[in-house]
């Protein structure tokens, strides 16, 4: 798949053998907190992946248990539910500096800034850029001004663990240099999940819908994508096709229905009809959560295939729409379609007569018709009733 | 790297790694269709050793299938290649045995040389970035041609298929003219809109003269770069077609082929992904390259840049349509 991010505590896990952080979920209770390292100071931060904690007041430095717990609390209530503890490293600012490494197509890219620490945006101009090959063994001179040997050892020590576990990006910030010590304090890590045994962070909270493709997607060789973007959206879409769904998604928003886009999402590398059939069920029932009686359309469209059997896989979305014909009708549905690729006569044959016994033909193309063409007629027929703006999220 | 002019001018056989019948027939159809005499599939490494049944025409063929590719050194000496015959690779295992293939497969020798690999295509998402990379600096080495991962392949009409690309039934090889030689190429980072671009190529009245997925992944083996560059040297080719989306930075690299008169063709370009805007924060989308780490690498920073560049950049995909009828 991609490049995701890793817990901090998971990250620092795995590069620093002997980190001593303690992850804590919401529940955790105030004893967890005083029993961790007792008599230190604290800090405590929210881990889950975002930027910025310091100043959107997500990380609480120096404090005493108790306060850890508070500001745990206000986290839990404002919905997060992930967070780190570590003892507080009491240091000079003059020391915090800033390293970040990315896998990129020459080798590493290596940025580094001896004016690290929370305004670090302000000072970018300080951060030095160079690409290491694969192979490096060492930095230019001059590179690293201060403590050069210590930070060789660091970043050399580095580089196998990002290899091993297929690391794709590190951020350090601040990175403290203490007595010829190298200590991260705040770190961000990004994973590449095609090969890693880590476990990344979803990239958003996944809903009910999201997490059950995401476990489909998991169980087939093929690819099945779903991101719910607004549940009482009036413009449903099954893609097909990392770029097409993209490309069909653009034309959405260029249109100006953005905000009636309920989903986003695609399923390609010529799954089984089980499995769209699995994959059509899901958003189907999310679909049918919309409960106000305007007009919706379902979008299955597509580019030409070159290899993904355009009658196989409309096998198992026709099976899933069979299933809820009656509801759907009922919700005010239609189906429009546009696809090419190998069998497309067949499987929009189909497709079309099952639309019409059902009542819920929008239209039915193929590969003759422009991609983008269905997104017009959608925005046509919502217009011709459209939704009650009451029931639209803002 | 072979250029084009000389892939035409040359015969070619495909050693297939991995079995996806329908993919190989298409390669069989294809070669039938542009009236070559016999098929260019070598053998099919399926893991057992045997023969398959494919068509060539409606004549019924056999081709060698092995259990291993330590069985490929004999076979390629029993079939002395004539002079101007290249050898290429079509890779359609899993990410995970992509890159342990493709080294076993340049560990081989024949008659104490090394096989002559000009290149190949790797189908397979889901390689690791590591391996992606070692992929590439031995391709890079060795200056073959490999487009991919993640790509449905190369083709050059009427001479190589190699892989999904233009389609795998002999339906759509007729309907999209792939046997056909013309003068647009098509590139793209997407599998699916490669076919989308060859299609209406076609509906355009035009034919290509060749087209290839550099695949949606971080590190292709062959780059978009190297792509136009490739596009640029072949004299058959009078404009390209661009797909590109939202992440990376290969419009940038596009530009400066411009300004330093690398890329003088015509060019006309659609980058998806101004969806993006809808979304809270930057997502993930279907290939792993597309995310827009920064505005720079947005799809309406990039098409910007393009257009400022004196390339054609179409608004939308109805807008990329016209512009093509007006190529």
């Amino acid at each position: 798949m991609s490049r995701v991010k890793l817990s901090e505590y998971t990250a620092k896990k795995t590069l620093f053998p002997n980190y001593q952080g303690l992850p804590l979920t919401s529940s955790a209770p105030l004893s967890s907190l005083t029993q961790a390292f007792p008599r230190k100071p604290l800090v405590i931060k929210v881990d889950e992946g975002i930027k910025k904690r310091h100043k959107q007041g997500l990380l609480k430095l120096a404090c005493t248990p108790k306060e850890a717990f508070v500001a745990l609390s206000t986290w839990s209530t404002l919905g997060y539910s992930h967070f780190l503890l570590e003892p507080f490293l009491k240091h000079d600012a003059s020391n915090e500096h800033y390293l970040s490494l990315e896998r990129v197509r020459a080798g590493w890219k290596l940025s580094y800034s001896p004016q690290g620490g929370v305004e670090i945006e302000s000072a970018w101009d300080s951060v030095k850029s160079i690409i290491l090959p694969p192979d490096a063994k060492t930095t230019p001179p001059g590179f690293f001004q201060t403590s050069p040997s210590v930070f060789h050892r660091f970043l050399f020590r580095l580089l196998p663990l990002m290899n091993q576990f297929h690391l794709s990006f590190l951020e350090i910030n601040p990175l403290v240099l203490q007595k010829n010590h190298l200590i991260p304090l705040d770190l961000a890590c990004e994973l590449d999940n095609t090969a890693s045994p880590l476990s990344g962070l979803p990239d958003h909270k996944l809903s009910a819908s999201e997490h059950q493709i995401a476990t489909l997607d998991a169980l087939t060789p093929a690819s099945l994508k779903f991101r719910l973007l607004n549940p009482s959206g009036h413009i449903w879409m099954i893609l097909s096709g990392g770029g097409a769904s993209l490309v069909l998604a653009d034309e959405v928003a260029d249109l100006g229905l953005g905000s009636e886009l309920a989903n986003y999402g695609e399923y390609s590398g010529a799954p089984l009809p089980d499995d769209v059939y699995a994959y059509t069920k899901i958003i189907l029932s999310q679909l049918l959560l919309v409960k106000d009686s305007a007009p919706k359309a379902l979008v299955i469209a597509g580019g030409v295939a070159n290899f993904t059997d355009v009658a196989l896989t409309f096998r198992g979305l026709i099976r899933a729409l069979a299933e809820q014909m009656v509801e759907l009708k009922k919700a005010n549905v239609q189906v429009f379609v546009r696809r090419g690729g190998p069998h497309e006569i067949q499987g929009l044959t189909s497709m079309r007569t099952f639309l019409r016994q059902a009542g819920l033909l929008g239209s039915v193309h193929g590969h003759e018709t422009m991609l983008t063409a269905i997104i017009s007629e959608v925005k046509q027929y919502l217009s011709v009733n459209p939704a009650p703006n009451s029931r639209r999220r803002p | 790297m072979i250029s084009l002019r000389e892939l035409r001018s040359s015969r070619h056989q495909i050693i297939v790694l991995g079995n996806h019948e329908p993919i190989i027939q298409s390669l069989l159809d294809f070669d039938y269709l542009s009236g070559k005499k016999a098929s260019s599939v070598l053998a099919i490494l399926t893991g057992r050793r045997g023969v398959a049944k494919y068509f060539f025409g409606r004549q019924e063929i056999l081709l060698p299938t092995l259990a291993s590719l330590q069985a490929l050194p004999a076979l390629v000496s029993s079939f002395p290649s004539s002079p101007g015959c290249h050898l290429w690779f079509l890779n359609l295992l899993s990410g995970r045995r992509t890159l342990f293939s493709l080294q076993e497969l340049s560990s081989l020798s024949v008659k104490n040389l090394p096989l002559d690999l000009v290149g190949g295509a790797i189908f397979a998402e889901n390689v690791p970035e590591l391996h992606a990379l070692e992929i590439l600096r031995a391709a890079t080495a060795k200056q073959q041609l490999v487009v991919g991962p993640a790509s449905v392949g190369l083709l050059v009409p009427g001479v190589l298929k190699l892989g999904a690309i233009g389609g795998i039934t002999p339906e759509q090889i007729k309907e999209n003219q792939i046997m056909t030689p013309g003068h647009f190429a098509v590139l793209s980072a997407s599998g699916g809109m490669t076919n989308e671009l060859i299609n209406l190529v076609n509906l355009a009245g035009h034919h290509l003269s060749f087209a290839l997925s550099f695949g949606g992944d971080r590190f292709p083996v062959l780059s978009p770069r190297e792509a136009f560059l490739l596009a640029e040297a072949d004299p058959q080719t009078t404009a390209v077609l661009y797909y590109g989306e939202l992440g990376g930075e290969d419009e940038y690299e596009l530009v400066k082929l411009k300004e330093a008169g690398l890329f003088t063709k015509k060019l006309l370009a659609h980058i998806a992904g101004t969806v993006t805007s809808l979304f809270p924060s930057a997502p993930q989308f279907g290939h792993a390259k597309a995310k827009a780490d920064s505005t720079r690498t947005t799809a309406l920073a990039k098409r910007k840049v393009l257009a400022a560049a004196g390339f054609d950049v179409s608004s939308s995909f109805a807008d990329f349509i016209h512009l093509l009828a007006n190529l």
